[in-house]
């Protein structure tokens, strides 16, 4: 076998290991005498087979296209390759989406790593019953760290080397599991543990810092501010849980009360932002913490919150309460998120 | 404009056209709609497109055995191959003639 054979064989190998998923028959009639064809090209001149024919990928590309490849594979599979097929060619032909795709290509790396986080995390869904984002003990984290890893070498090494027909198959299913298992979560959970059978307060879970929660003492949700999505701050705005009990916040964990200026109504529990003002120290030296005693004149009679059911506000109303806007306690970091556009 | 995105539709039709004046293999006929004047025809395309008009029933084929250098397999137009390609051809002749009233209009206005 001369070099030039050996070339020849080598770029046949290399159109053949491209058009892998191929069915077998479709593939070996298309390739069968894909040697002797490469042949008289490689003696009409020297030049080498890649330089006139471009790579052994993109041949076979258009040889596919020309073949109009698939066509053993059933009809849902022939229609979900000609569609790929079909994006693939879109996106060729319009510099824009090619940019796009090649801007999107950049990531796989991190899609590597998420893909391996989310096998874990479907182990520990299997494990629990319900969906977990952090691992709670070190053999999961360890598993996690495993897959990742394993994940991320897989897609390393078939980056540029275009994987065997089955073993594509395996990877192309591993991916829609972990596709799958993205939407399950978004979703909200497994169908053990539906939503609605969860418990009304959020469970505080130590590792999640950046996230603001119910009942983590002073650094917890004591008051919350509703915005519309254009930015504007909203008031009274009525929150329920997912059996339509109100919202509360443990507001009296901070030192904050509902404020309440005398002669008018108490305010909804679960209006939020609720009119909160920080206890003085005065009365934070006369209060009982356990149980804050009604401030404001007890004349004025308190009239049931809305809405009928609603509990009573946790924080009694209390006088002396200066005009809400005074009382009202802007946390320093501003709350409000940056309008957008 | 670019010949390689006219060329997918008609390749088939290219393809047959070449057959129908003798048989030939893949390399020939590559060869054969180069010197026709489609320089830019892919060699992969010829070769896939070789491989789907048989697959389709539209080319009959044989192998050539040679003593220096590789065995041919060519092909050749059967029935269905030649109906394709009247019917093809008759497509393409009133597709042109469409296009060539177009143009004309836009050749008399440039001028």
């Amino acid at each position: 076998m001369n070099a030039r054979d050996e070339e020849i064989a080598r770029y046949a190998a290399g159109v053949r290991a491209a058009l892998a998923d191929l069915p077998e028959t479709d593939r070996q009639e298309l390739v069968e005498d894909l040697e002797d064809h490469l042949a008289e090209i490689a003696a009409e001149s020297g030049e080498p087979l890649a330089a006139r024919l471009g790579p052994p990928e993109s041949y076979a590309a258009e040889l596919r296209a020309a073949y109009g490849a698939g066509s053993a594979a059933g009809k849902r599979g022939r229609r979900l390759r000609e569609a790929a097929v079909a994006a693939g060619r879109l996106v060729d032909d319009n510099p824009a989406l090619r940019r796009g795709w090649a801007y999107l290509r950049e990531f796989r790396p991190a899609w590597w790593l998420a893909r391996g986080y989310l096998a874990a995390m479907l182990v520990w869904r299997f494990l629990d019953g319900s969906w977990t984002v952090w691992p709670g003990g070190l053999e999961r984290g360890l598993l996690a760290a495993v897959l990742v890893v394993a994940s991320g070498v897989v897609g390393v090494r078939h980056k540029d080397r275009p994987a065997r027909a089955r073993t594509r198959t395996v990877l192309a299913g591993a991916n829609a599991v972990a596709v799958l298992g993205l939407l399950g979560l978004y979703l909200g959970g497994g169908p053990s543990s539906p939503p609605w059978e969860s418990p009304a307060a959020y469970e505080p879970s130590p590792s999640m810092e950046t996230a603001a929660q119910f009942g983590g003492g002073p650094d917890g949700v004591l008051n919350i501010y509703p915005y519309s999505k254009d930015g504007k701050p909203l008031k009274d705005v009525l929150l329920y849980d997912q059996r339509g009990r109100p919202v509360q916040v443990p507001f009296e964990d901070g030192g904050w009360v509902l404020d309440q200026p005398c002669g008018s109504p108490p305010p909804i529990s679960n209006a939020y932002p609720l009119p909160l003002r920080q206890l003085t120290e005065e009365e934070l030296s006369m209060q009982d913490p356990a149980n804050p005693e009604p401030t404001c004149a007890p004349g004025s009679p308190a009239p049931a919150p809305q809405p009928s059911g609603a509990p009573a506000p946790t924080g009694d109303p209390s006088p002396s309460g200066g005009p809400s806007p005074t009382g009202d306690p802007t946390p320093s970091e501003d709350p409000s998120p940056s309008p957008s556009g | 404009m670019d010949t390689t995105q006219l060329l997918k539709g008609v390749l088939d039709l290219a393809v047959l056209a070449v057959l129908d004046r003798s048989d030939s293999y893949g390399y020939d006929v590559v060869r054969r709609l180069r010197e026709a004047g489609l320089d830019e025809v892919g060699d992969a395309s010829v070769y896939g497109t070789l491989r789907r008009l048989f697959k389709a029933g539209a080319l009959t084929s044989y192998v050539v055995p040679s003593e220096e250098g590789p065995h041919r397999k060519y092909y050749g137009l059967n029935d269905t191959g030649r109906a394709t390609l009247a019917r093809s051809a008759k497509t393409w002749a009133a597709f042109a003639h469409t296009m060539n009233d177009l143009l004309d209009d836009v050749e008399k206005g440039s001028r």
